[in-house]
């Protein structure tokens, strides 16, 4: 998961008008760190789609992969990952495509499984140190 | 690793550690690289430590910019860690995560564009098990390199009690505690960003180069910065993967 080699790789971007992990982010903004990211690392960016503000609707998702290109920027991991059994599937399709699934606010790009599998485990130790009670879980055992 | 480092943290929340030999040369080889992009870019020869001498002001930033992504191109958040693990080990265990970007600081003489008032990451979203590992890259003394709050110092102690209303009641009230670290290039700064530290206007002659990063336990709680936007793992062990990918059997 680096981002290393998208030198030259035709990416479309992909922005939201939903809520994104629980936040609003203007769409000018998500534009504004795509274009940057793609700046950074000489990537022939292609104008971003605006996916839906309906619910579960990824129609802009899989219309920019049925599309000739070598993969997609997304603004955030967050877009995708608030269905997770989507995340995974779709992942798994740009992988099956020999695409390349870029991430430009966490830095990371997927295109392999070993690269699929690496972030649904940092997902899991996610879930397990963000969760609220964690730290207080451990403070109550070790100073109980 | 020296036993010093540890009771030196346990004691101050900080300490100093000196290279080794091998440590050094790939120190050595980072510096050139920066001096190598600065020749090409400035087109001239360059002396970090004379640095101001050749640019001014109103460029440093773009400057710094630039060499911070051509730096942290190829994973050198990795090579950081591995060139001083020896440092962080002991004091965090070893299945760690690290910045994805090392920082790049540069202080010019009387510059005070790029001060960092005084502060502790922990008010602003990090973790309060994270530490900072700070690297000059040149010799850095007195007001050139940075301030710390000891924790053994008699305001770190009562800090939790007092209340602030401006940032400059918090250096008025720390002033006589704080300690500035007379460093020197080849040394390394290891500190608990718990600690109120900072810098203030470099009254030396000479310009400071340092690089900061922040790294913490895998496993211990995040604050606002996280695993995937903040921190990358440097190695997930065996028995962490085996338990995130362990499911319990059904009883009835």
């Amino acid at each position: 998961m680096n981002t290393q080699n998208l030198n030259k790789k035709i990416l479309r971007g992909y922005i939201s008008s939903r809520d994104i992990n629980g936040a609003y982010y203007p769409q000018n903004i998500q534009n504004l760190i795509i274009r940057n990211f793609a700046e950074l690392n000489n990537i022939k960016f292609q104008l971003s789609g605006t996916e839906w503000n309906i619910k579960n609707s990824f129609l802009m998702l899989r219309s920019i992969l049925s599309e000739k290109n070598d993969g997609v920027i997304f603004f955030s991991i967050f877009q995708i990952y608030e269905n997770k059994i989507f995340f995974k599937k779709i992942l798994k399709e740009i992988i099956e495509k020999n695409k390349l699934a870029v991430f430009a606010l966490e830095n990371i790009t997927v295109s392999s499984s070993k690269e699929l599998n690496k972030l649904l485990k940092t997902f899991k130790i996610m879930n397990i140190t963000s969760s609220k009670d964690y730290l207080k879980n451990i403070k109550k055992k070790i100073f109980k | 690793m020296n036993k010093k480092f540890l009771l030196d943290f346990r004691k101050k929340g900080f300490f100093i550690g000196k290279l080794n030999l091998i440590e050094k040369v790939k120190l050595d080889e980072i510096k050139k690289k920066i001096v190598n992009i600065l020749k090409k870019k400035l087109k001239k020869n360059v002396n970090l430590e004379n640095f101001h001498n050749i640019i001014e002001g109103k460029y440093l930033n773009s400057i710094r910019l630039e060499v911070f992504n051509k730096i942290n191109k190829n994973k050198f958040n990795l090579e950081y860690y591995n060139m001083l693990s020896r440092f962080i080990e002991p004091i965090v265990g070893s299945e760690n995560v690290i910045q994805k970007k090392i920082n790049l600081s540069i202080q010019l003489p009387k510059d005070d564009t790029s001060l960092l008032p005084v502060h502790s990451d922990t008010w602003a979203g990090d973790s309060p098990f994270e530490i900072v590992i700070w690297l000059p890259l040149v010799d850095s003394k007195k007001t050139q390199s940075m301030f710390i709050l000891p924790r053994d110092s008699r305001n770190f102690i009562n800090f939790h009690k007092f209340t602030f209303k401006r940032n400059s009641e918090i250096m008025k009230k720390i002033k006589k505690d704080i300690q500035f670290i007379n460093i020197k290039y080849g040394e390394v700064l290891v500190f608990s960003q718990n600690l109120p530290h900072g810098n203030v206007v470099n009254t030396e002659k000479k310009t400071r180069w340092s690089f900061n990063a922040r790294v913490k336990s895998l496993m211990s709680p995040y604050s606002q910065k996280n695993l995937l936007d903040f921190f990358e793992i440097i190695e997930l062990k065996p028995a962490t993967e085996f338990g995130l990918l362990y499911e319990y059997p059904k009883f009835k």
